[in-house]
């Protein structure tokens, strides 16, 4: 046992090598976050016919450790807007702090809050490239949902280098791989938003979440799903992936009894 | 922290079950802050328009982010749709430079016409630009741009850009992804390089055929053409094509279909 | 008047607060804007006539000694190619606006490949001026006292020719008009004046009648010069000649040109003809 402070907590170097020391530096140049710590995975983002769906699960992982398997990583912001976060988590709570007090300071404001989607994704994006243009980057991939000034539907994507676009239906990290396709196949562009309803939505971003629970190892069945109307916003964070089938992953090399 | 790591009893001395790096390697920065969006743009002038182009495809490596994500821009219109703007801006690269870019040249064009109470000149437009991508010549704006108006005697004016501003005024200019594809098009197309006059005369003496300006339809039939083509042979190039027209009468907007594959 | 509370709650008169050029006197005046628009009276004459051919600017030099090298007195000078200015006042405080005003053209010509027009080099050359009192957190250090000069600014660019005129009357009536609504009824939109003929100086109120009476819009150019000439004539303290007046010229053609030696001879030596 060693008793001094520095190697508490450490893995034991005759079981894991040395510890990289270059973690603890207290000099050299200065550095910012130029990877993330601990993360979230993919968010999924749909338009329907009077609004949009928005779905994440509810993992942080710390590299390949499922660390925190209760976390929120979808944000509310007034009362239209919601911001589904991918990538660094305690990114995503500095941006949710951010976005917190921005929406008090307008609901203190004569006229309330009256920023809507749009004019919270064009805010992030802003953000995100003056981080990125001062080599201290938000680690982030982020989906909005919401509507746009003429309240029509409104989800749009910005990244960690600013970078933004829009679409139908978006999907970020390992969604931008598994879950995008499925949404191009089940609505596919000649089909107008209008005719997708709120059910099929959901039901399409359960789906997805499904696929992406059996293929990315950093997910999870736990998940949020919020869906923005002109109504409101109906968010539930505390969902179950139902009726999971495994029969595949019989086939799989190397996966359970099968190990050649 | 610190005074706890600088503690002087540190060493080899102490029976440490690990070994302790003599001086900590330095971590370098590792963050690449751009990104290539794909896609391609395209401008051509006539003698009393200039048309630009882009396909509206933005990507990330092999995924495709969206099939509507516009490259051509208004410049110093009176509102956000652009109305009443003189000047087209297209940039392609990585797009959200292009963005600030665009946002940061249009500011400029309206201040412009609140100090100085006129609207810029495509010329000055043109210098303008130069001076703002070269202002970020060490972090430069990661994009090709082409500007397009009509100079002070209505004819086309179209002024292509490298990253950092170096520029100048062409009959046409492709630009982005498929830039390689469709450059070589457009010279034989438009500036009729390696076409002759036939039978004037053998070998060396044949005569080059001379460039003149294009009608407009033919212009619109070549940039279909050119995208068409691109759309064939580079995956970062397809969806839609945005096609900006600029004449004395205004800005007119199309957009053709390309293949989604 | 006033009174504030001392620290064993005991009234006593505050005593007179040190006052800033931009800080009001108990009746409501700025005494160093006023101080300001005397220095300008003080000025020598200066004298701007606009016609369709070009710009003609005239001033009177005083010298005052005759051991005094009349070429060194330098009260007309270039801007732009295209713009020049006349002065009447504090010479040194013109430099800095001059100065100012050049670097403007050539940052816009740098910038947008094209001369800076005339208006707005007046613009900037106000904006410069108006930059006096205290400054705020983060605004970069200011001037301790309004600029104790009227400018002509005479100009070509694509609107024709052009005749500006910074002076007391409107300039820093404009001034005090941003701190005294109450007191100068002067136009409130905080703009400049163009003219067709403007004088400035000491002898601008007889040179301005003058003027007033002579100037007409098919006026030529070399008619502009002896109007000019005429004008200053009437007005100085001393014998008009060709080395203790000065004129210079803006056209579409040449730009801006100061007259030369020989030039000065044959324009006074027209004045003298003509009359």
């Amino acid at each position: 046992m060693n008793h001094f402070p520095e190697a508490w907590g450490r893995p034991r170097d005759d079981v894991y090598g040395a510890y990289n020391h270059s973690y603890l530096q207290t000099s050299g140049p200065k550095t910012h976050t130029m990877s993330p710590a601990v993360t979230g995975t993919s968010v999924v983002g749909i338009k329907f016919n009077g609004g949009v769906a928005l779905a994440t699960d509810n993992l942080a992982s710390y590299g390949s450790l499922a660390r925190f398997t209760d976390v929120k990583r979808l944000r509310v912001f007034g009362n239209q807007a919601v911001v589904g976060f991918g990538g660094d988590v305690s990114d995503m709570q500095y941006i949710d702090r951010l976005l917190e007090s921005i929406d008090i300071r307008e609901n203190y404001s004569t006229h309330g809050n009256m920023l809507n989607a749009k004019n919270l994704h064009t805010y992030l994006a802003k953000v995100f490239y003056k981080r990125r243009s001062e080599f201290n980057p938000l680690w982030n991939h982020v989906l909005v949902a919401g509507f746009d000034g003429e309240g029509k539907p409104f989800l749009s994507s910005a990244d960690l280098l600013g970078t933004t676009f829009s679409a139908p239906h978006l999907a970020t990290g390992f969604g931008a791989h598994l879950a995008v396709p499925i949404l191009r196949r089940l609505f596919p562009d000649e089909k107008p938003i209008e005719e997708v309803t709120r059910e099929q939505a959901v039901s399409a971003l359960k789906d997805c979440l499904k696929v992406l629970f059996y293929r990315d190892a950093r997910s999870l069945d736990k998940y949020s799903i919020a869906v923005i109307t002109q109504e409101g916003i109906d968010l539930k964070e505390d969902e179950q992936l139902e009726s999971q089938s495994w029969a595949f992953a019989e086939r799989i090399k190397g996966y359970g009894a099968q190990t050649n | 922290m610190t005074s706890l790591m600088d503690h002087p009893s540190r060493g080899e001395t102490i029976g440490y079950s690990f070994s302790q790096p003599t001086a900590a390697p330095v971590k370098e920065h590792s963050f690449y802050p751009y990104t290539d969006n794909g896609g391609s743009t395209l401008g051509i002038t006539g003698s009393d328009f200039a048309i630009l182009a882009g396909d509206t495809r933005s990507t990330s490596g092999y995924n495709i982010n969206s099939r509507m994500v516009p490259k051509v821009f208004k410049i110093g219109g009176d509102d956000e749709t652009g109305e009443g703007a003189h000047i087209l801006l297209s940039v392609v690269g990585f797009a959200a430079d292009g963005n600030a870019l665009k946002e940061r040249l249009d500011t400029v064009v309206k201040m412009y016409k609140y100090q100085h109470g006129k609207s810029m000149s495509v010329g000055a437009c043109a210098q303008r630009l130069s001076t703002i991508l070269y202002q970020k010549r060490f972090f430069p704006y990661y994009v090709h741009a082409i500007l397009a108006g009509l100079d002070e005697e209505g004819k086309g004016a179209l002024y292509s850009y490298d990253p950092v501003g170096s520029y100048e005024r062409e009959q046409c200019r492709a630009a982005g992804a498929a830039s390689s594809l469709i450059m070589p098009f457009l010279d034989n197309q438009v500036n009729f390089k390696n076409q002759y006059i036939p039978g004037s005369g053998e070998g060396h003496a044949l005569e080059p055929k001379k460039a003149e300006p294009l009608p407009q339809e033919t212009v619109k039939q070549l940039v279909r053409d050119a995208f068409t083509s691109a759309v064939e042979r580079h995956i970062e190039v397809g969806d839609h094509l945005q096609v900006m027209i600029i004449t004395k009468d205004g800005v007119e907007e199309v957009y053709h279909p390309l293949k989604k594959d | 008047m006033f009174i504030a509370r001392s620290e064993y709650g005991k009234p006593h008169p505050v005593p007179p607060m040190p006052l800033g050029p931009t800080t009001f006197s108990p009746e409501g005046r700025l005494f160093q804007v006023e101080y300001s628009l005397e220095a300008i009276k003080l000025g020598s004459t200066a004298i701007g006539v606009a016609t369709s051919e070009g710009v003609i600017l005239g001033v009177e030099k005083r010298v005052t000694s005759t051991l005094l090298e009349a070429s060194s007195v330098e009260k007309i000078v270039e801007i732009d190619q295209h713009i020049g200015c006349a002065m009447s006042g504090l010479q040194a405080d013109a430099r800095n606006l001059v100065e100012h005003a050049r670097v403007e053209c050539q940052n816009h010509a740098f910038h947008y490949a094209e001369p800076l027009r005339v208006e707005s080099t007046t613009q900037a050359i106000c904006d410069l001026a108006l930059r006096f009192g205290e400054s705020g957190d983060d605004e970069e250090s200011v001037m301790s006292r309004p600029f104790g000069v009227a400018l002509l600014i005479a100009g070509h660019d694509e609107d024709g020719p052009q005749l500006y005129v910074m002076a007391f009357e409107h300039f820093h009536a404009r001034l005090a008009n941003l701190c005294l609504p109450f007191r100068y009824h002067a136009e409130p939109s905080g703009t400049f004046y163009r003219y067709d003929a403007k004088a400035i100086g000491s002898g601008s109120e007889g040179a301005q009648a003058e003027l007033q009476n002579e100037y007409h819009r098919s006026l030529t150019l070399a008619e502009a010069e002896t109007l000019v000439l005429k004008t200053l004539k009437q007005v100085m303290e001393e014998k008009l000649d060709s080395k203790n007046v000065q004129l210079a010229s803006v056209t579409k053609e040449n730009g801006f040109r100061i007259y030369n030696d020989e030039q000065m001879s044959q324009a006074v030596a027209q004045l003298g003809g003509n009359q």
